[in-house]
C-alpha cells in the first residue's frame, strides 16, 4: 500500500472498517513512514475534536419525551377505540341478542337467576372490551395508572360485580445521590427487570462506586446481570478497585463464567494491570488463569492469560 | 445490536447475548399482544440513543422530541406487522432515520435558519444554550473551543443529510457500516463511500484548528 491509499483509508482504518488484509498493509506501511503516522495523529486529532462535539441529551429532556410519548398513546388508544365502538357494539348487540334468545326459552325458573349472572359476564365482558371508549377524557388518562391488572371479580348478591385491581402508579422524585430513598429506589432500580433502566442506573452507580452499598451493586451487576451492556457498565464502574481482594475474586469469575468475550477480555486487562497490586504474586490468580487457558477459545484471552503467567513466572499448566 | 454510550462520548456497539435477544423478542411478542408494560420497556430500552441520535442529528431538542414521539408512535401502530425479519433494532432505527431525513431534507429546501448565528461578540452556536456551558478557567481556550465547536457545526451542516446520517451513525452511535446499509435500506459500500466523503470534507475543513 502506498501513501495515497493508505491516506485514504485512514478514516475507515481508525473505524475498525478496514478488511483483515487491508487493515495489515495499512500497519505495515505505518511502520515504515512517518508521514502517515503523522496524518494518522491528525487524523485521531479530528476524532477527538468531533467527539467533544456531541450533544447528550438532558434528563429533563428525556422525561419530556416520556412523558409526552405517554399521553400521545393514550390519545392513540382512545381514537383507536372509538373508531371499532361500532363493531364491537354490534358484537355485543349480537351476543345480547343470542343470550336474550336463550333466556327466552320456556324453563323461566331457573334462567332468572343464571341471566343475571350471564348478564354480569356481559357487563364485565364489554367493560374490558371498550375499556378505551369508557375514558373519553385523554388528559385525564395520562394522568391513570401507568398499569393495572384485574386480580379478582366476584359478583356480588346485590347484582354488582367486586374486582380487585393491581395498579401501578407514577410520581416524579428528584434528590441528591446522598438521600436515603433515593439511594434506595436507585438500588432498586439496579435490579429492575427492565435492561434500559438498569443500564441508566448503573451508570448513575459508577459516579459513587467508592461507597459500599453501590460497589456492591455494581459487583451484584457484574456478576448476575443478564444484560451484556449492564454488566460492562458495572464492569467499568469497578476498574478503580481492581486491587481489591473481594472485586478481585469477582473478575477471576468473571473470566471463567461471563458469556462474553469483551467482558472476559476486559476483565482479564484489570486483573493483570500492573497498578493492580500484588498481581505478580497471586497464586489464586495464577490457578484461575491456569484454568481458563485450559477452557477458553477466545484468543485473545488466552494470549492475555499466557503473558500473564509468564510474567508471573507461573507454569501455563498445573501439573 | 444494541448501542451503548461508551467513555468519552464515542458510542459503543453491544451485541445482546442470547438470553437478552429472547428476553427482548418476549418483550416484543408481549407488546404486540397488547401489553403496555412489555411496550415501555422496549421503549427504555432504546429511546435514550434514539433521543441523541435525533438531537445531534437535527441539533434542535423541538425536532428531536417530535422525532422521539412520531418514531416511537408509528412502532406502537406498526408492532402487529413486525415479523422479526430483521433486528427490531433495525427495523426502528430505519423508522428513525427515515424521519431525520426527511427533517433534513425540509430544513435544505426551506433553508431554515441556520443554528449558526453572527452576533457582535462572534458567532454562536444556538445549541449553545441548551447544553450545560463547561466551565473552562482559561479564557483563550474557551474562545477557541468555541470557535472550533461552530466551525464543526457548520461543516456538519454543510455535508448532505445522508453523509450526515452515516457519519453520525458510526461516529457517535457505533453501528458496524453493514448494520447502517441495512438499516438505510443500501449498501454496506454505499454507506462507506457516504463516510468516507463525510470524513474527507470534514477534514479539509478542519485542518487549519488540528
Amino acid at each position: 500500500m502506498n501513501c495515497g491509499s493508505v491516506e485514504k483509508n485512514l478514516a475507515l482504518f481508525l473505524y475498525g472498517e478496514l478488511s483483515f488484509d487491508e487493515e495489515e498493509a495499512v500497519h505495515v506501511h505505518l511502520d515504515e513512514c512517518e508521514a502517515c503516522r503523522k496524518a494518522l495523529a491528525a487524523e485521531k486529532a479530528l476524532h477527538a475534536t468531533v467527539d467533544r462535539q456531541e450533544l447528550e441529551p438532558s434528563p429533563a429532556l428525556l422525561r419530556q419525551c416520556r412523558e409526552n410519548l405517554r399521553v400521545r398513546l393514550a390519545e392513540d388508544l382512545a381514537l383507536a377505540g372509538m373508531r371499532e365502538e361500532p363493531r364491537r357494539s354490534a358484537s355485543l348487540f349480537g351476543l345480547f341478542e343470542g343470550l336474550a334468545a336463550v333466556f327466552a326459552f320456556p324453563v323461566a325458573r331457573w334462567a332468572v337467576p343464571l341471566g343475571g349472572l350471564a348478564l354480569l359476564a356481559v357487563g364485565f365482558v364489554s367493560a374490558r372490551l371498550t375499556a378505551p371508549v369508557m375514558s373519553p377524557q385523554v388528559a385525564r388518562l395520562a394522568s391513570e395508572p401507568m398499569s393495572a391488572r384485574v386480580r379478582y371479580v366476584e359478583p356480588d348478591n346485590q347484582g354488582r360485580v367486586q374486582i380487585v385491581v393491581d395498579e401501578t402508579r407514577q410520581r416524579v422524585l428528584s434528590g441528591s445521590i446522598d438521600d436515603a430513598q433515593i439511594r434506595r429506589l436507585l438500588l432498586a432500580a439496579a435490579k429492575d427487570p427492565a435492561d434500559g433502566l438498569r443500564v441508566e442506573t448503573v451508570g448513575i452507580l459508577n459516579q459513587r462506586s467508592a461507597e459500599a452499598d453501590f460497589r456492591n451493586a455494581l459487583v451484584h451487576a457484574l456478576q448476575h446481570d443478564s444484560n451484556d451492556g449492564v454488566r460492562l457498565k458495572a464492569l467499568s464502574g469497578l476498574k478503580m478497585y481492581a486491587h481489591e481482594p473481594d472485586v478481585r475474586t469477582v473478575l477471576a469469575e468473571v473470566l471463567l463464567r461471563d458469556a462474553n468475550p469483551g467482558i472476559r477480555g476486559q476483565a482479564i486487562d484489570l486483573l493483570t494491570q500492573p497498578r493492580a497490586a500484588g498481581a505478580a504474586s497471586d497464586p489464586k490468580l495464577a490457578g484461575v488463569l491456569q484454568d481458563i487457558l485450559r477452557q477458553a477459545n477466545d484468543g485473545y484471552v488466552r494470549l492475555r492469560c499466557e503473558r500473564a503467567l509468564e510474567e508471573m513466572k507461573a507454569s501455563r499448566e498445573t501439573y | 445490536m444494541i448501542t451503548l454510550k461508551g467513555k468519552g462520548g464515542a458510542a459503543q456497539a453491544v451485541a445482546l447475548n442470547p438470553a437478552s435477544r429472547s428476553d427482548e423478542s418476549a418483550l416484543i411478542r408481549a407488546a404486540q399482544s397488547g401489553d403496555a408494560a412489555a411496550f415501555e420497556q422496549l421503549v427504555r430500552l432504546y429511546d435514550q440513543n434514539v433521543l441523541r441520535l435525533a438531537l445531534n442529528l437535527l441539533r434542535n431538542p423541538d425536532d428531536a422530541q417530535d422525532v422521539y414521539q412520531e418514531a416511537f408512535l408509528r412502532v406502537h401502530r406498526n408492532l402487529h406487522s413486525f415479523r422479526f425479519d430483521c433486528s427490531f433494532h433495525t427495523w426502528l432505527y430505519r423508522i428513525v432515520t427515515n424521519l431525520c431525513l426527511d427533517h433534513l431534507r425540509k430544513r435544505k429546501v426551506r433553508k431554515e435558519e441556520p443554528t449558526v448565528l453572527s452576533t457582535p461578540d462572534g458567532p454562536l452556536d444556538r445549541m449553545d444554550t441548551v447544553q450545560e456551558e463547561r466551565v473552562d478557567g482559561d479564557p483563550q481556550r474557551h474562545l477557541f473551543s468555541r470557535q472550533l465547536r461552530v466551525r464543526v457545526r457548520e461543516i456538519l451542516e454543510q455535508l448532505t443529510p445522508r453523509e450526515r446520517m452515516v457519519f453520525e451513525l458510526r461516529h457517535f452511535q457505533g453501528m458496524r457500516l453493514r448494520a447502517i446499509g441495512e438499516t438505510l435500506g443500501t449498501t454496506e459500500e454505499a454507506a462507506k463511500n457516504c463516510l468516507f466523503r463525510a470524513t474527507q470534507k470534514m477534514r479539509a475543513a478542519l485542518g487549519d484548528f488540528l
